[in-house]
């Protein structure tokens, strides 16, 4: 962050507008290579492919089938690499449990970072175009540029193409908006450093410990905590460092865990992945325009997917279920009830399932996941042992401000404070602070797993 | 007003970035981090090979991190937000009173198994075993420790080993209701080991008649910042002082590493007082084997079978047998059994703190 960072922002804005797509490309690509060199050569196909194809559509415009074709290869090469090396193993894992195939090796592919996002990115540019709602893009460059920024290639959000195509052209950096990025960004890393890391580390304790029915719910509330911080801050960050850079990316959450329902949950959790399905699978499908079953089979569809996509593993696709009939409840069955109960009672429900949603969400092992839960529904471990009730003692404080920070709270506050010269003093002192406090903890905790690497 | 107030922004974050480059760049590097006792990475080295693989880009990100400017600082400032923030221990160490920086609790992981192993080596030698495990400071110094505190499995753990040591005809040394009574210092603050003091206190429990405090000139040495110190970062705790006990006549040392073999006339290694890391002044620190003889004591050749808390007991125990055989399991890559027999050793007496008995694998290496 410290090498990367200002060495790209420095020669970015150095340089003259016309190379500055191009330079970013570059930075891209080695940002991207960093970790794991060979990958760059998937996403180079990737990016290519869809060029190509993308022209091709736009070519042929008013030839309806043709383009079809054209949108069939583009879609079978960019899922054909999705399927290759992020599910060949899961299946292949699957099909070795029957025993005709059962001497099949075991496919053990490493799984290109990111390669979930950037898919999702040029699948929409592909249909956008086929839909005519956006143009092909005639520079490879601005076009690699997008499907590889690196800013949110590693955790989103999932920009779609038509609502960055005209900054990809013409943007103008300003003073403005890069203060802004400053301020988002420090937001995301400090919501990634400072909450999500040490929740995880709650998470983990408590994990590894005897820790009683209330001690695993603190538990899973932990890693509730953690994801959502993990999650938002990392689409903070991009945003941030997306807007220093002259791109404005759509929101990725809107306070998820205030939610009333489950419904409301998925408006504002992961908007641009919800979005995503909704444009480009529940629609086209028919969407809620047809009859109930049908309309039901689309939910079934969209949902067993989103599961799907966050990882090649069963435990996902449960998950994506369990949201599918939940969502299927509230929408024909108790959603009416559900508006007339206090508020109060409405958040406790919406937050319960979120969290039993985590739970399937973390354990891939189904046999260590109802363990899990039998603790959570049980006095078979006491209400909480002696360790772990200091475990959670200890970080009673970093669990007050995270429960803040879940809602809208110090926003509003903010907003409400009207003497803006001692705002922008302690906005400047906070920004300062959170800086030198993440740096602080990224220098001492070398260890620092993603969450979402699988993605 | 607000266009002023972006220019701050962007010039702070600007600065701060390109500044930690800057320094990065020109500060000089040092080679070693003294608190983490090792060496640190070394730059990376560029080539086709090198950033196809990864190791490249994996080196620089580790050069980077060993390297960043001011990391010592930046370490100690993680570790009082972490303190201020309530969560005292969550590096390993709890700030006490009086100073004291105390482990947390250990994990008793390896300790069932070692204990069978040094029961069935006890099964099969003629000679006398003794075992005596240290306890951990935060089982004894009960009062030191922060309010909140984990529970500290040190007493069920040595209560089971002693009865079923016992069964093996072992003979257990329980050190755990003197060290509760003193009232003078028996663990170091800054470190995990026992004081000077500690390690007499628990060296008047192993022979019939111990020397008095008044028989050693003692000598007291300030400046020492110990393990705990290094884990926790805070550093603004105060240093410990490390106590000599000499004693008028020494004895003749001899330390052995594999084939490399060193002759001392001296128990106490004055040289590593000078040094940021102190304990070594016990017997030069950890080594395979060492021999320790003494021609004031005609007969008497035992063993000890131990971690590093046996290193300031030793010169105690010396006085009152002419050879004393170390040996150190984690370095030793002999068989004890083997040596045993050649030897015909009196005595093998096992000393060691809890937490290597708790966490470590070496000691099935007996035989």
């Amino acid at each position: 962050m410290f090498l990367y960072l200002p060495i790209v922002m420095g020669i970015y804005y150095i340089i003259p507008k016309r190379y500055r797509n191009a330079f970013l490309l570059i930075a891209n690509l080695v940002f991207y290579g960093w970790g794991e060199p060979v990958f760059v050569i998937i996403m180079a196909i990737s990016v290519l492919s869809n060029y190509i194809f993308g022209l091709l559509i736009e070519k042929y415009r008013g030839n309806k089938s043709r383009m079809r074709v054209f949108v069939i290869f583009s879609l079978i090469i960019s899922f054909g690499l999705l399927a290759v090396f992020k599910y060949a193993g899961f299946f292949s894992d699957i099909l070795r449990g029957i025993p005709i195939f059962s001497a099949m090796p075991k496919i053990d592919i490493a799984l290109p970072i990111g390669i979930s996002f950037y898919t999702f990115q040029a699948v929409s540019y592909i249909i956008d175009i086929y839909r005519g709602e956006a143009k092909a893009q005639k520079s490879i460059i601005k076009f690699g540029t997008y499907i590889s920024f690196f800013p949110q290639l590693i955790a989103g959000p999932i920009v779609r193409y038509v609502d960055i195509a005209d900054m990809l052209d013409n943007r103008r950096e300003n003073i403005h908006q890069f203060a802004d990025g400053v301020r988002l960004f420090t937001i995301g890393l400090s919501k990634k450093v400072l909450i999500a890391n040490n929740m995880g580390m709650l998470w983990d304790s408590v994990r590894g410990m005897e820790s009683g029915l209330l001690g695993s719910w603190i538990g899973m509330i932990a890693y509730t905590f953690q994801i959502y911080f993990d999650f938002s801050g990392y689409s903070d960050m991009a945003c941030g460092l997306g807007k220093m850079f002259g791109f404005e990316f759509m929101k990725n959450f809107n306070y998820p865990y205030i939610s009333k329902s489950i419904t409301e949950f998925w408006r504002r959790w992961h908007i641009s992945l919800s979005t995503w399905f909704r444009d480009y699978v529940y629609i086209p499908l028919g969407g809620n325009r047809c009859k109930l079953p049908c309309v039901i089979f689309n939910m079934f569809v969209v949902w067993v997917f989103t599961g799907f996509w966050h990882g090649a593993s069963l435990n996902f696709i449960v998950w994506g279920i369990y949201y599918f009939v939940l969502l299927v409840l509230e929408k024909y069955v108790f959603g009416r009830y559900l508006e007339k109960l206090p508020s109060a009672i409405q958040h406790i429900y919406a937050l319960l399932f979120i969290i039993l949603g985590w739970t399937i969400f973390y354990f891939e092992d189904m046999g260590q996941m109802l363990d899990y839960v039998s603790l959570m529904f049980t006095l078979d471990g006491g209400i909480i042992t002696k360790n772990c009730a200091s475990i959670i003692l200890s970080y009673l404080p970093m669990i007050a401000v995270t429960v803040i920070g879940c809602t809208p709270l110090a926003k509003n506050m903010w907003d409400r404070v009207s003497n803006k010269r001692l705002l922008a003093t302690v906005q400047a002192v906070l920004v300062v602070l959170g800086l030198v406090l993440c740096t602080a903890q990224l220098v001492t905790q070398s260890y620092n797993p993603f969450l979402y690497f699988r993605f | 007003m607000n266009k002023a107030r972006d220019i701050v922004l962007a010039i702070i974050f600007t600065a701060f970035i390109f500044s930690m480059l800057l320094m990065f760049v020109l500060l000089p590097k040092s080679e070693v981090s003294y608190n983490e006792k090792r060496n640190l990475q070394k730059p990376p080295v560029l080539s086709i090979s090198s950033i196809f693989d990864g190791s490249f880009e994996g080196d620089t990100d580790k050069y980077l991190t060993d390297h960043f400017p001011f990391r010592d600082t930046f370490v100690a400032i993680s570790s009082y937000f972490d303190l201020y923030t309530g969560r005292n221990g969550v590096n390993g160490v709890y700030k006490g009173k009086d100073g004291y920086l105390i482990n947390t609790p250990v994990s008793d992981k390896y300790f069932t198994a070692n204990i069978m192993a040094i029961e069935d080596f006890a099964k099969q030698t003629r000679a006398d075993t003794v075992l005596m495990i240290v306890p951990t400071a935060g089982s004894i110094l009960e009062d030191k420790l922060p309010k909140n505190h984990m529970e500290y499995p040190d007493n069920s753990l040595i209560d089971k080993a002693y009865s079923e040591a016992e069964e093996y005809g072992i003979k257990t040394v329980d050190i755990r209701d003197k060290f509760k009574g003193e009232t003078e210092q028996v663990y170091y603050k800054t470190d995990h080991h026992w004081t000077s003091y500690g390690a007499y206190t628990a060296y008047k429990e192993l022979v019939q008649n111990p020397y008095q405090i008044s028989d050693f000139d003692v000598k007291s040495y300030g400046g020492f910042y110990g393990t705990t110190y290094s884990k926790s970062a805070l550093w603004h705790e105060k240093s410990d002082n490390i106590e000599i006990f000499d004693y008028p006549k020494s004895a003749d040392v001899k330390i052995c590493d594999g084939t490399d073999e060193k002759n001392c006339s001296d128990i106490f290694f004055f040289e590593h007082l000078k040094s940021l890391d102190k304990y070594p002044v016990f017997l030069d620190g950890n080594h395979a084997y060492t021999r320790i003889v003494n021609n004031d004591v005609e007969n008497g050749k035992i063993l000890i079978v131990k971690d590093s808390y046996a290193n300031s007991l030793a010169p105690f125990l010396i006085r009152h047998y002419n050879t004393l055989d170390m040996v150190d399991l984690r370095y030793y890559t002999d068989i004890v059994s083997e040596l045993d027999k050649k030897e015909n050793y009196d005595k093998i007496i096992f000393i060691y703190g809890l937490s290597t008995m708790a966490e470590t694998t070496d000691i099935n290496m007996l035989y």
